[in-house]
């Protein structure tokens, strides 16, 4: 009897220290680049993000955006005050932690003396902007949570576009509103991120005349079936579904929809991508997909580039790149975005005149982005606004008739006209 | 009424996973006294093994499943041998740190060789059927007849054969056991097979409605922990019970209570039960 109890006691103890432990981790202070240019003295670009665990693949597709636009810089080297120097980026692994990031960050500055620091989350950015501006890094955050401007940090950059800008004119809503109809029901994620879209969501659909008949999250990640959260919200008879988390929960989501009857569309969060889901699902499962566009989208399209006056050859470019260099691995998003980032910030490094000084680097940026060869602009961005985030012109993707068709979505007016002027 | 319905058909699908993982987990802890915390990655390791049959060989899902149930049996038996056998007689802290190991060594091994990312399984049987209103997937039947098949032949093979009775007599009484001439290792090793075997077999019908990567154990094996402490911990009819206890109470949960609250409810059950009885519903197994 004490001994089945001193048991039960140990599971309990054992499963709480699994939970804790997670997936453990390595230290890892590997630094990638090429090492044909030994002459030149290096400056380095911090990265923290996770490059091990679950995200890995996630941290190490930013990592590999960011070398491939370095291979091209390096070939020639970067002009910094009269001097060649090459560039590599240190790389610190965080396993998305926001208290690991900014130990990293820290550790970044002190050792290899970079200036830049990118950082892929949001936990991540908001730790690191607690203490950036006193000592003296940049910030080059890849989230695409609003809340990261609202910090007031003069030396943080926000790159991907923000969530609330798929809900403009012409937008997510937009097009299910108009095909599918005005009743939605929300299955969301539970994470912070889904809460926070879904809020955006919810108001924006209400504001349209749209009816929300119930919202319903769901741990995307530790479910062990949708069948039970789907078959409720489906007993509203919704016309539209908001769903989103990682692609291929998500993509589970949208099959068990359909095996239970739904005809409808689905609104999805940006984190899932539509590229991603179709490698494991049915095409016709998918239709009424609305979702954020693929990179391949922005090479494929090219009106939402001439529409701003800029062309699709950064996308095209950087696809056949990516194919030489990576082969069968798919070309993500944050790939394509840390790729251009990189351009720009050693371009502002360049133009600033010294790689020391991140207030010098930040003021350049307008400058930076003026000055991009359509070839290095995998995105569109019409430029950088006063709160440091990139002006994005963005596709959505909407399947139709068993076809992807792109649609273009601008940034609100209103932000638009915080635009910095280069000087 | 057809919500109701279709939400007591939902929870009897996920019930019979949960019924299988819990079965194998309780008939190790019957026989060795092994809460078996790798229960959940040897889960997993069924569904990879299944998967790769399938993707590389072209295998027939059934078939696939069988092989992968004669691999998991191999390994359990090989992780019986291995890891546990060499610690009978130490203290019951080091059998629990090693199935500890074994999790953490597995999951890692399924990471190299498989990669973090998500995979569906692949099943022939992806057809809608309708029925009463009701919408159910061919791939879903098949779980709950196959777990009904494999529960009827567990039992006949547990009273009617002799390697069967000889299981149930070292959980009920393991040095009665051997001194009436029961080999205890070889049935150890019987029974590990069993269970790896079974966990192989639920893997395989979960994974084509759910998806297979490596951390997929955890929640299954929680479940199950909970499932066996509820039914009585080595008790076999209480995992049964405990399985489709907890697959209903999921599904109702949340559909008549709240969504959000649906794990809660589950352990609100469990904790119910527990102050009523306290060593389970049905804890006839171990004495």
């Amino acid at each position: 009897m004490i001994n089945r109890k001193a048991i039960a006691v140990a599971c309990v103890l054992v499963l709480s220290a699994l939970a804790l432990v997670g997936c453990g981790g390595k230290e890892s202070g590997q630094k990638s680049g090429e090492g044909q240019q030994a002459k030149m003295e290096t400056i380095y670009i911090g990265f923290t993000g996770p490059t091990s665990g679950g995200a890995a693949k996630y941290g190490q597709n930013c990592i590999d955006g960011m070398n491939l636009a370095l291979e091209e810089i390096n070939s020639k080297g970067l002009s910094v005050g009269g001097k060649k120097y090459r560039l590599e980026v240190a790389v610190l692994d965080d396993r998305y932690r926001p208290n690991e990031a900014a130990t990293n960050a820290r550790r970044l500055v002190q050792q290899n003396k970079t200036s830049v620091v990118f950082c892929p989350h949001s936990g991540g950015i908001n730790a690191l902007a607690q203490f950036n501006e006193k000592e003296n890094f940049l910030i080059a955050g890849y989230t695409s949570s609003p809340a990261a401007e609202q910090l007031g940090n003069k030396l943080l950059i926000r790159i991907p576009t923000p969530f609330t800008w798929y809900l403009v004119e012409g937008g997510f809503i937009d097009q299910a509103m108009q095909r599918f109809g005005k009743n939605a029901v929300c299955v969301p994620g539970v994470h912070e991120y889904a809460k926070a879209w879904t809020d955006v969501f919810i108001k924006a659909w209400e504001k349209k005349g749209g009816k929300i008949l119930g919202n319903y999250p769901v741990d995307y990640t530790s479910e062990a079936d949708f069948y039970t959260p789907v078959s409720k919200a489906l007993a509203g008879k919704p016309d539209v579904m908001f769903i989103g988390g990682p692609s291929e929960p998500t993509g589970l989501v949208i099959k068990q929809a359909r095996e239970l009857g739904f005809k409808g569309g689905f609104v999805v969060m940006d984190q899932a991508k539509q590229n991603e889901i179709e490698r494991f699902l049915k095409m016709e499962y998918l239709e009424g997909f609305i979702g954020t566009g693929a990179v391949e989208d922005y090479a494929t399209s090219s009106d939402y580039a001439t529409k701003v006056g800029k062309t699709n050859k950064g996308a095209v470019v950087f696809l056949e790149k990516w194919k030489k260099r990576f082969g069968d691995k798919e070309p993500t998003s944050e790939a394509s975005y840390h790729y251009m980032t990189m351009f720009i910030i050693a371009k502002a490094i360049e133009l600033a005149g010294t790689y020391t000084d991140p207030k010098a680097i930040y003021a350049k940026l307008p400058a930076a982005i003026e000055a991009l060869p359509d070839e290095q602009m995998t995105r569109v961005i019409e430029g950088i606004s006063d709160t440091g985030g990139f002006i994005n012109v963005t596709l959505g993707c909407h399947v139709k008739n068993g076809k992807r068709e792109s649609f273009t979505m601008f940034a609100p007016p209103e932000y638009k006209a915080k635009k910095v002027q280069p000087r | 009424m057809d919500l109701f319905l279709q939400q007591i058909i939902n929870g009897l699908t996920t019930g019979s996973i949960y019924c299988l993982v819990a079965l194998g987990l309780t008939l190790v802890y019957g026989v060795m006294h092994l809460p078996n915390f790798a229960h959940g990655s040897l889960y997993m390791m069924g569904a990879f093994i299944t998967l790769t049959l399938i993707k590389s060989s072209g295998l027939n899902y059934w078939l696939a499943m069988l092989a992968s149930a004669v691999a998991l049996a191999a390994i359990g038996i090989a992780a019986e041998r291995l890891v546990f056998h060499p610690l009978r007689n130490a203290p019951h802290a080091n059998n629990l740190i090693a199935a500890v190991g074994l999790l953490l060594f597995l999951e890692g091994l399924a990471h190299v060789i498989w990669g973090p990312e998500f995979w569906q399984l692949p099943t022939p049987y992806d057809r809608v059927v309708q029925f009463l209103g009701l919408t159910i997937t061919q791939q879903r039947l098949f779980i709950v007849a196959a777990t009904l098949v494999l529960l009827a032949g567990l039992y006949l093979f547990l009273k009617k054969t002799l390697v069967g009775a000889s299981i149930e007599a070292m959980s009920q009484d393991r040095k009665g056991a051997s001194l009436v001439g029961i080999k205890v290792s070889r049935v150890s090793m019987l029974t590990f097979a069993i269970a790896t075997g079974l966990a192989a077999v639920a893997a395989s019908l979960a994974g084509p409605i759910n998806l297979v990567y490596p951390s997929m154990g955890h929640i299954v094996i929680l479940k199950a922990f909970v499932i066996i402490v509820l039914g009585g911990m080595g008790s076999l009819p209480g995992a049964v019970l405990g399985g489709y206890i907890l697959g209903l109470a999921e599904s109702m949960g949340a559909t008549y209570i709240s969504m959000a609250y649906k794990d809660l409810i589950a352990f609100a059950i469990l904790v119910l039960i527990l102050s009523l009885r306290p060593t389970g519903l049905l804890s006839g197994g171990v004495k």
